[in-house]
């Protein structure tokens, strides 16, 4: 069966989905790196602007703390910068800020608070921001602090940047991707139809190529170069045995002839003897010599243009008949099974036939007198079966594979009539329809011949 | 006496088909080319003709059809070195009666020839045969012996039926597995004998037998030897 990929598999997919990765992994580091660099350098300016009014207010006489403080609204921006004046027991003088924080270290350094101070005005909530404490020498706490909102927002920002930088670039990737990658699968597809075509036997055929010249047509042009080669070096085999087969033709004709002629003539029974035991050699070279050629002939794939729908049932009725009488004779039994309502299969019938009558004979060849075989049609898992079982000794499975060989003879059946060409006929004859030959050993022992045919 | 023109290239098979058609009380004329095999089939008086396939000047299938064209039907058995079935078709769409492929055997082609002599212009215009004492019925398919009927199974009625549309004449395993079951292969075995052997049991009443078997040939019907 050949090997279909659903989707995701596809290597289009598998490219996509790690590029995808890779960059949604770059865009998180680039963007986090950003904002570490940036909220980095907003803190930095910010600490810079809270030490400055720190030093000024630390050179201001306590005093005068108080009006400059409250000059210090005139320029400082609302909401930005804030300050809080508070006794040494923490109780609120004046300033934005209402409340000391405990934890606000006491160490004159500016620090960064997450959950930050409290404003006047606001409606409880609190903001980050960096903030320093100031003990003044009067006893009381000045906190200095700055608004650490924009470091949020810049967060905020590159947090948003990220997320539209993402979806704008992965949903027209994944669209892009949903259309990309069904050319380059048909074209597959399209591959892989033309190679069944051609390991079906239609040599002929060629791989498809597409005008763009990329790397799937590099693939294919090679295997096009390839097929070529194999088409000539067949063709070249094939007219070299075709040349011996006429040649010898005519030598084998004018033996026969001339033995026969031979044969005529009055002679002594001794004579007589030796000749018809040459004539007798001369059958044997002679069926030999068809028997390959006609599976020479068969391995020619223009045969399969001659394919037409038959009955398997009218054919193996046939076959039945045929040499049910020959069982008899043996006194075997011959029985057909098939099941009802069988679909037609397309292929030549004449070949069939021929097929199916060298399995029988071989099956009441071998078995012995009082044996049954059986010849089967069916359809299981989808497929046409026929079959032909029979209760002898069966083949062993080491030479299971070799009977199938031209000219090969098992062991045991040496002694038997024939030119072991049976079953490597009818194993080119399966080929040629593309079914699928095995032999397999039966429940009793004996042979299983099963062809699995095209699919129903 | 029949005529025959045997169109064969090669001398040596040419030569014993002759000597081989001689035997059977044939006046034979050999053609080696295929311009003076059709130059002599045109010139008529004749009753079969054999025919090579291929002929070092002209294809067989040129000559054959243009005997048809020309409207001669003398009987041509085509002799080919080309066993493929499509060649075989070929060759009968052409015009040629009958197909033997080489290497054959001379009892093979000469009964071939024999049946291709015998037959009528037409068969279908006989509807009944009667051999002996056997007689059978072509429209009703049945079989009668001495006014007794015998069943027969539709193979064995067209094997009789073959048999006896060519009585007397000689017919081998391969023409009677061609004609009652249509294959052009060689079923290799016995088993074509097993089938007569059927037959002879329902046909054969006690007496000189009917269907004489032809040692390392065939089989004929005939009320004697």
């Amino acid at each position: 069966m050949p090997l279909k990929t659903d989707r995701w598999r596809s290597s289009n997919s598998r490219l996509i989905g790690i590029y995808a990765i890779f960059f949604v992994v770059w865009g998180a580091v680039l963007t986090g790196v950003l904002y570490v660099e940036i909220s980095g350098y907003l803190g930095t300016v910010a600490e810079r602007t809270l030490m400055q009014r720190a030093h000024y207010y630390q050179k201001i006489d306590d005093a005068k703390l108080f009006d400059e403080l409250q000059g210090s609204e005139v320029y400082s921006i609302a909401g930005i910068d804030a300050y809080g004046l508070f006794e040494a027991n923490g109780q609120y003088v004046t300033g934005d800020l209402l409340k000391l924080r405990s934890n606000l270290p006491d160490d004159g350094r500016v620090h960064y608070l997450k959950h930050g101070l409290r404003m006047a005005g606001s409606q409880g909530e609190t903001r980050s921001s960096h903030a320093l404490l100031q003990h003044r020498s009067d006893g009381r706490i000045l906190i200095l602090a700055r608004d650490g909102g924009s470091i949020s927002a810049v967060g905020g920002i590159i947090g948003q940047a990220l997320f539209w930088g993402l979806s704008l670039t992965l949903i027209p990737g994944l669209i892009g991707w949903q259309l990309l990658r069904r050319r380059p699968l048909q074209r597959v597809e399209r591959l892989q139809r033309s190679t069944e075509s051609i390991v079906s036997g239609n040599l002929r055929e060629r791989l498809p190529l597409s005008p763009r010249r990329d790397e799937l047509d590099m693939l294919a042009h090679a295997v096009n170069t390839m097929l070529e080669h194999i088409e000539q070096l067949m063709h070249e085999v094939k007219s070299v045995c075709d040349g011996i087969a006429h040649d010898l033709r005519t030598p084998l004709t004018r033996l026969r002839a001339r033995l026969y002629q031979l044969q005529q003539l009055p002679m002594e029974e001794a004579h007589a003897l030796s000749l018809s035991l040459a004539m007798e050699e001369s059958e044997a070279i002679m069926l030999r010599f068809q028997g390959l050629l006609r599976i020479s002939e068969l391995e020619d794939s223009r045969r399969r243009l001659a394919f037409s729908p038959f009955q398997p049932a009218a054919l193996l009725q046939q076959a039945h008949d045929f040499y049910e009488p020959m069982a008899q004779e043996k006194h075997q039994l011959l029985t057909l099974e098939l099941e009802p309502d069988l679909p037609a299969l397309q292929g030549d019938q004449a070949l069939m036939f021929e097929a199916l009558v060298n399995l029988l004979d071989n099956a009441i060849k071998f078995t012995p007198p009082g044996g049954h075989i059986r010849l089967c049609a069916k359809v299981a898992e989808g497929v046409h079966h026929i079959e032909v079982i029979d209760n002898g000794p069966g083949i062993p499975e080491a030479e299971r594979e070799s009977v199938l060989r031209r000219l090969y003879r098992g062991n045991a059946t040496r002694q038997q009539p024939g030119h072991g060409l049976g079953l490597s006929l009818v194993a080119a004859i399966i080929r040629m329809h593309a079914f699928n030959l095995k032999v397999l050993t039966a429940d009793s022992g004996g042979t299983h011949v099963t062809i699995k045919c095209s699919r129903v | 006496m029949n005529y025959a023109l045997v169109i064969e290239d090669d001398e040596v098979t040419a030569q014993s088909i002759t000597t081989e058609l001689q035997a059977h009380g044939f006046d034979v004329q050999w053609a080696s080319t295929g311009r003076d095999g059709l130059a002599k089939a045109i010139l008529g008086g004749l009753d079969v003709i054999t025919l090579d396939r291929m002929l070092p000047d002209f294809d067989g299938l040129t000559i054959v059809s243009t005997l048809r064209n020309l409207g001669i039907h003398t009987p041509v058995l085509m002799i080919s070195a080309l066993s493929d079935v499509d060649e075989r078709v070929k060759g009968l769409r052409c015009g040629g009666d009958d197909y033997l492929t080489k290497p054959f055997s001379m009892v093979e082609m000469v009964a071939r020839l024999e049946v291709l002599l015998r037959r009528p212009g037409s068969h279908s215009q006989v509807h009944q045969l009667s051999v002996g004492n056997l007689s059978i019925d072509l429209i009703e398919n049945t079989l009668v012996r001495c006014g007794e009927s015998i069943a027969l199974l539709p193979t064995e009625f067209k094997l009789l039926t073959y048999l006896m549309r060519n009585a007397g004449q000689q017919v081998t395993r391969t023409m009677l597995f061609e004609e009652v079951w249509g294959y052009h292969f060689d079923p290799g075995t016995n088993i074509i004998d097993v089938h007569i052997g059927r037959l002879r049991k329902k046909i054969e009443g006690p007496g000189a037998p009917l269907i004489h078997t032809i040692r390392g040939s065939g089989y004929m019907l005939a009320t004697q030897n």
